[in-house]
């Protein structure tokens, strides 16, 4: 049946050999932890990019039913938790996917320094990395206001405050951030857009380029 | 996958650990739909109770629908109520009205929704010919709320009510017409009071 399926496809796009080409090919001997278990560190950035798929499937169920407005966005964060079905173990996965990228995205960037990966030909490829970084970790930062909670609010206050300290342009930086003198209704639908909006769209822009350079330039070793 | 060596028959420890692989990512893929399911299906599954909003104080109440018939037999009335709505996770105030008549015995009052069963406009009273009129589509109901003539397919909603401290308080539901929904023509005025324990 499966098989007849792709057939049919085949005879008029071929896409089996693209899939091969994009994810259906054999990795070296030394990444493969079934080969070797010690192995596993190679498998840091794989797994963040899982967790950062399981991201984007709890996101946009998340997104039903929470609106990103002052006096709501509180009151359907607890909707979501007392009234949804699952609704709490799909908020809980989403707050503890978040710090499970970051986790793992560090252990991914410790491997890639101790094995000295960023040398020559593949500077470009850590530089789009630290881009990543920097990308997921503004998502963490976005998100953790969404709530509208106290410890939201205030761990906001606390986070764009640092931008004021910036030479000259510290005080307009804040208010951009911010979207006005101080954290309110226009942080919040800032934040939202930004976290739903213009982050996903770069990460998948950076990740692709990631992906692209891991296959332009390999995986290195063994060692 | 292409091996260095010809596949062997039969269960080999590459197989092995693709099925455990695969098992793997199904319990996770599981892990992650059944809670996103769950947030796109509840609304199907969602059960509402009733929301019991204050009419109005039932001597009031009972000497206007009394004064706007005649000869001791209570009359139609409209009856405007405020209340604090809950849409999901928004609260705010809200105002409707019921359509509310004093007919005596154990059970004196009878309120009926204003909502048209055929599309959801407000019915209005008509004392001339004792009728509510839709404005919309020409739907007719009897003084009990029987659908007569027009469009509409249903009976007026009928409230439940109760009384405390001798104020008349109406059951709105989760119904399209916000109230109790007789299914047929029933001739009978349903006997809406619950009784207070």
């Amino acid at each position: 049946m499966f098989t007849r399926i792709v057939r049919w496809i085949d005879e008029r796009m071929m896409v089996s050999p693209l899939w091969r080409d994009i994810a259906d090919h054999p990795v070296p001997a030394h990444t493969n932890p079934s080969e070797r278990v010690s192995a596993f560190v190679y498998c840091f950035g794989g797994v963040t990019f899982l967790l950062i798929i399981a991201q984007f499937v709890t996101g946009m169920f998340l997104a039903m039913d929470y609106v990103p407005d002052i006096t709501n966005a509180y009151n359907s964060t607890k909707y979501i938790m007392d009234h949804v079905l699952f609704g709490e173990q799909l908020l809980s996965m989403h707050n503890w996917g978040s710090t499970l990228i970051i986790i793992m995205v560090t252990l991914h960037m410790l491997r890639i320094y101790w094995m000295g990966v960023y040398k020559k030909p593949r500077e470009l490829n850590w530089l789009v990395g630290v881009t990543l970084l920097l990308i997921i970790l503004t998502f963490g930062f976005t998100g953790y206001l969404l709530p509208w909670d106290e410890k939201a609010y205030f761990a906001t206050q606390v986070g764009v405050s640092f931008v004021q300290y910036v030479p000259f342009i510290g005080t307009a930086l804040y208010e951009i951030i911010a979207g006005g003198q101080t954290i309110g209704a226009a942080t919040l639908s800032r934040f939202f857009a930004i976290h739903v909006l213009f982050l996903p769209a770069l990460l998948l822009t950076f990740l692709g380029l990631h992906f692209l350079m891991i296959r332009r330039n390999g995986i290195t070793g063994p060692y | 996958m292409a091996g260095k060596q010809p596949q062997k028959a039969g269960w080999t420890r590459r197989d092995f650990f693709n099925w455990v692989l695969n098992v793997t990512m199904g319990v996770i893929a599981l892990l992650v739909a059944v809670p996103a399911v769950g947030e796109a299906i509840t609304p199907a599954f969602a059960k509402t109770k009733p929301l019991w909003v204050r009419l109005g104080l039932a001597s009031k109440l009972q000497a206007a629908s009394l004064s706007a018939g005649q000869g001791g037999v209570g009359s139609v009335v409209k009856a405007s109520y405020t209340y604090t709505a809950l849409d999901h996770w928004v609260q705010q105030p809200a105002s409707d009205y019921a359509y509310l008549r004093y007919i005596g015995g154990s059970c004196p009052f009878y309120i009926l929704s204003p909502i048209c069963t055929h599309l959801g406009c407000h019915v209005d009273w008509v004392p001339s010919s004792s009728q509510f009129h839709c404005p919309c589509h020409g739907s007719i109901y009897s003084i009990d709320g029987l659908n007569v003539s027009g469009p509409a397919p249903l009976p007026l909603g009928v409230f439940r009510w109760k009384l405390v401290n001798g104020e008349i308080r109406i059951a709105r539901e989760d119904t399209f017409t916000g109230a109790y929904q007789r299914q047929g023509e029933a001739p009978k005025q349903p006997c809406l009071m619950v009784k207070q324990a």
